[in-house]
């Protein structure tokens, strides 16, 4: 699958090294929604596709897209749960959420941000593969290998967590 | 704020703030190579080692030659300072004089590592400050500090390096502001001089 150069690490070669750095950009922005860390971001994607490379010697990987996004979520659903932010409600903004000016817009996708950021990390998980992967209820599903209905609930809940975080920082600007 | 509302923003805020993460200088294929390689002898140290144990317990000195071609090399105890001793290190007294966009402050450990790698360290600092495609340039990118982290040869050591650096405001990388801390793997053939790095957040 791939060849080392006999003089160290400095020629990476094949199927999977190709894959990796085609593919390495859009996993690194995966891995940041998914952590909301630079650092903890390519430490995840290092670490998902290393198993990815591991696996690829053993066997074929029809689709090391999809295995190493799977890798990736439920990697960081279990190893960054502990590593929440405590950064959970966003900083004073300076109009309603639903102002058409473009810095409004702005503000309040920072505002969201942070707010992604303050949520579990399998409901963050759910939100990122629905809202940026743009995968429907039964692939996510199959991704973080729970029912359809949780994947329904821990949406719901996002939502609702979302909102009053939103709702609350509206109330302290009023 | 109504489901489609909250929908759109959703999807909007995550787009937009997955663009900031950019990826650092380098190849990910040998990052990852590396990686694996590392995760592959872990793995088969953790599965030796008990059985080695075992062989060694019940007096069969044949199998122990399974045990130290399996179990990682540790480093000697002066190429891993502990923080007490690498304080006790004296500073340079007469330190490099600074270079544009670098500066040239001697780290506070200063042993063992073979110069090239050092020399090699220090370049690959000093490329921050200058642009690359998909990445801008530092205002500044200093070291700091270093230590080994682990070594098996001069040719295959893995360096614990803080750095500081400092971007352009409103720029997003894969670095912080100021205060870094990198692993970074020095390898190089048995007949090179040059080392390849790889740079990671852990180990």
């Amino acid at each position: 699958v791939q060849a080392v150069s006999e003089k160290g690490w400095s020629v990476v070669e094949g199927e999977l090294a190709d894959f990796v750095r085609g593919r390495y950009p859009a996993l690194l922005r995966r891995a940041l929604l998914l952590t909301g860390d630079p650092g903890h971001a390519e430490d995840l994607v290092q670490e998902s596709l290393a198993k990815l490379w591991l696996a690829g010697r053993r066997q074929h990987i029809d689709n090391p897209e999809g295995y190493v996004l799977r890798i990736m979520v439920n990697g960081s659903v279990s190893r960054w749960r502990r590593l929440r932010p405590v950064d959970t409600v966003a900083a004073g903004r300076d109009d309603q959420l639903g102002g058409t000016d473009a810095a409004d817009r702005v503000v309040e996708q920072d505002q969201m941000w942070r707010a992604i950021q303050s949520l579990p990390a399998r409901q963050r998980a759910v939100v990122v593969l629905r809202f940026y992967e743009d995968l429907p209820e039964e692939r996510i599903a199959e991704f973080l290998g729970v029912a359809r209905g949780t994947v329904r609930s821990q949406m719901a809940k996002a939502r609702v967590h979302l909102r009053s975080i939103i709702t609350d920082t509206e109330g302290a600007d009023r | 704020v109504n489901d489609t509302d909250l929908d759109e923003l959703l999807a909007d805020t995550l787009h937009r703030h997955a663009a900031r993460a950019l990826p650092l200088p380098g190849d990910p294929a040998v990052w990852v190579a590396r990686r694996a390689a590392r995760r592959r002898r872990r793995i088969v140290a953790a599965v030796a080692a008990p059985v080695a144990a075992a062989a060694a317990f019940a007096g069969f000195a044949l199998l122990g030659s399974f045990h130290t071609d399996a179990v990682l090399p540790v480093p000697p105890a002066t190429h891993a300072p502990t923080p007490t001793a690498s304080a006790a290190i004296p500073q340079p007294t007469n330190p490099v004089p600074e270079e544009t966009g670098h500066s040239s402050d001697e780290p506070s450990v200063v042993r063992h590592v073979p110069a090239a790698g050092l020399k090699r360290l220090r370049a690959a600092v000093h490329q921050l400050t200058e642009p690359m495609p998909g990445r801008p340039a530092a205002l500044r990118a200093r070291l700091v500090h270093y230590q080994v982290d682990s070594w098996r040869s001069p040719d295959d050591f893995t360096l614990l390096v803080t750095l500081d650096l400092h971007f352009p405001p409103q720029t997003a990388l894969a670095w912080n502001e100021g205060s870094n801390g990198r692993f970074v793997h020095f390898s190089r053939g048995p007949h090179s001089q040059t080392y390849q790095l790889e740079w990671a957040t852990s180990r």
